[in-house]
């Protein structure tokens, strides 16, 4: 397992290491692993060469050094980078021009002197949870083969569970950062709606789509978070807020109130995940149940609203290229083009009192906590999954407990843990992710019952 | 209370009758000939052959009867929707900013 972000970037600053060689274990390791488990579609070691030596430079200089001087990591293949096609998981995309400049936040990233290696694998357009890409391939699980590693980021929770990266990015409409950071077993942040810039990413739902990083430690998702933050105009939904750094305020505040959502999701969490909720419950210290009445409707209005503005923005190139888009998107994107505007206004309605109901919970809870997946991650190509004895197809079922949540925009961080439930010696051996829900722009809060979680060793990825 | 329709929402059937609709049936995504021929007799199938047509597309009989699928789930999820319980003078959130 490579080390931590914040270790590296420490041992970088003390001249302990130099960012070469740790790029060049960086590269070792993916050499050695990744052809196991698909998560790069392109590796950038030359770039990543050139800004290495940069930091190194910085360092012989006695220079300060930025908070990811020398820090490796990789972005899901919808971020622009410079010089490269941005294919989104798309074959449709791949005679695109090469993207001019550096998405707004893999240029931050940069700036903080982090060292970009590669792209990563996702599903097709990011419309679906599995990572079973078409064209590119199936991106598997680290902790066993014959699974998936979830998605649409499947490619980015992967590589950091296998121990190949400290940090990687990813993004998030329904789920797409959560549920691979649960399958995989890694940290995940999906910020508030509109707290990070998503100029240069490729877009899927605009009124839904985030971004966020995943990372092996708590201590590098806030750091590559901070890095990331800060208003863009040139994303029309990203918030004009100053940056809010959370480096140095890793503790829970005393007296914190936190709430166990019941009802919906805890109907639809199998046992596994019901004892990760149980186990994270249990170390923050929350003995109260609640629920959130609206999460079956939000769900449905976010799958409504995903169908209209994906099928939207997608029409024409289905039109005229129907068949270069992969079987398993092209008659849903076509489908959800033909959605009826009444049926999206509802579902906005819809939305506005699911975010009202949210907000009255947060008068009496400052977090809430639910799994992040309904189980552990599926067999590759399993088209079921059961929960407490109820069906449901695999591929709309990962996101049950994620749609929700990002429907109305609140911040999340997933943590990994290791439940050692389940029918099998294979399943009692895989993590199970649980949501820390904040309130709109408390990522604070989120991301310190994820340290809280991590130094009590209950949160933690497994190499 | 807790519905199977936005989880398995699958080939159009009257809103009384979807509890016990057959799941396995539903899962079902590929096209095939029994698909294409409860696709003909699916009552969504004329509204996708006008939309299809308003909206510029063209396909073979085997990819209307994947869209009109496809299309049948989406159906099914806007039926949870439909049912929720809103004040008339609920606003919708057009450009969400929390």
């Amino acid at each position: 397992m490579i080390g931590a972000a914040a270790d590296i970037a420490r041992e970088i600053a003390e001249g302990a290491r130099s960012a070469a060689d740790v790029l060049a274990e960086c590269k070792a390791r993916i050499l050695a692993k990744d052809p196991d488990l698909n998560c790069f579609t392109a590796k950038t070691f030359e770039r990543a060469e050139r800004e290495a030596a940069a930091i190194d430079g910085l360092q012989t200089q006695g220079k300060p050094l930025p908070p990811l001087a020398g820090v490796p990591y990789a972005v899901k293949n919808l971020f622009d980078v410079e010089g490269m096609v941005t294919l989104a998981g798309a074959k449709i995309n791949a005679g695109n021009a090469p993207a001019a400049a550096d998405a707004t936040i893999v240029a931050r990233m940069r700036r903080a002197g982090a060292i970009l290696v590669g792209t990563l694998n996702m599903e097709e357009l990011a419309y679906g949870f599995l990572t079973e890409n078409h064209h590119y391939g199936t991106t598997r699980n680290p902790h066993d083969r014959e699974r998936g590693a979830g998605g649409s980021s499947g490619g980015s929770a992967a590589a950091v569970g296998a121990g190949m990266l400290p940090i990687s990015l990813g993004s998030d409409t329904s789920g797409s950062i959560r549920v691979p950071a649960s399958l995989c077993g890694v940290f995940g942040l999906k910020p508030t709606y509109g707290r990070l810039s998503r100029s240069g990413t490729y877009p899927f739902v605009n009124s839904l789509d985030h971004v966020g990083p995943f990372a092996n430690s708590v201590s590098g998702l806030a750091l590559a978070y901070d890095a990331m933050q800060g208003p863009d105009r040139k994303d029309p939904a990203c918030a004009q807020r100053g940056v809010e750094p959370v480096g140095a305020l890793l503790s829970l505040p005393r007296g914190i109130r936190i709430g166990i959502l019941g009802g919906w999701f805890h109907e639809w969490s199998d046992p596994a995940a019901r004892r990760a909720t149980q186990l994270a419950a249990a170390a923050l210290g929350a003995t109260e149940w609640t629920e959130l009445k609206s999460a079956e409707v939000a769900r449905a209005a976010a799958y409504i609203i995903t169908g209209a503005e994906g099928g939207a923005l997608h029409r024409p190139r289905l039109i005229e290229r129907y068949e270069e888009f992969g079987p398993s998107s092209r008659a849903r994107l076509v489908a959800g083009s033909l959605i009826p505007a009444t049926w999206v206004i509802q579902a906005q309605r819809v939305r506005q009192q699911a975010y009202t109901q949210a907000m009255e919970l947060f008068e009496r809870f400052d977090l809430l906590i639910a799994a992040a997946a309904p189980a552990v991650a599926p067999r590759i190509g399993q088209e079921t999954l059961m929960i407490n004895g109820r069906s449901i197809p695999t591929k709309a079922g990962l996101g049950v407990l994620t749609q929700p949540i990002s429907c109305i925009g609140l911040p999340v961080c997933t943590v990994p843990l290791w439940p050692g439930e389940g029918e099998s010696p294979a399943e009692r051996s895989l993590p199970v992710g649980v949501q820390l829900i904040g309130a709109p722009w408390r990522e604070d809060l989120c991301l310190a019952a994820a340290r809280t979680l991590e130094q009590a060793g209950i949160a933690e990825v497994r190499g | 209370m807790l519905t199977a329709a936005s989880l398995c929402a699958g080939a159009w059937m009257p809103q009384r009758a979807w509890d016990q609709r057959d799941l396995r049936r539903d899962e079902r995504g590929v096209c095939d000939d029994q698909m294409m021929t409860e696709a003909h007799g699916n009552p969504l199938q004329p509204y996708v052959r006008a939309a299809l047509a308003l909206q510029g597309y063209t396909f073979d009989e085997a990819q209307v009867a994947e869209i009109v699928e496809q299309f049948a789930r989406l159906e099914g999820v806007a039926r949870t929707v439909f049912d929720w319980p809103l004040p008339f003078a609920s606003e919708a959130a057009p450009v969400f900013r929390p």
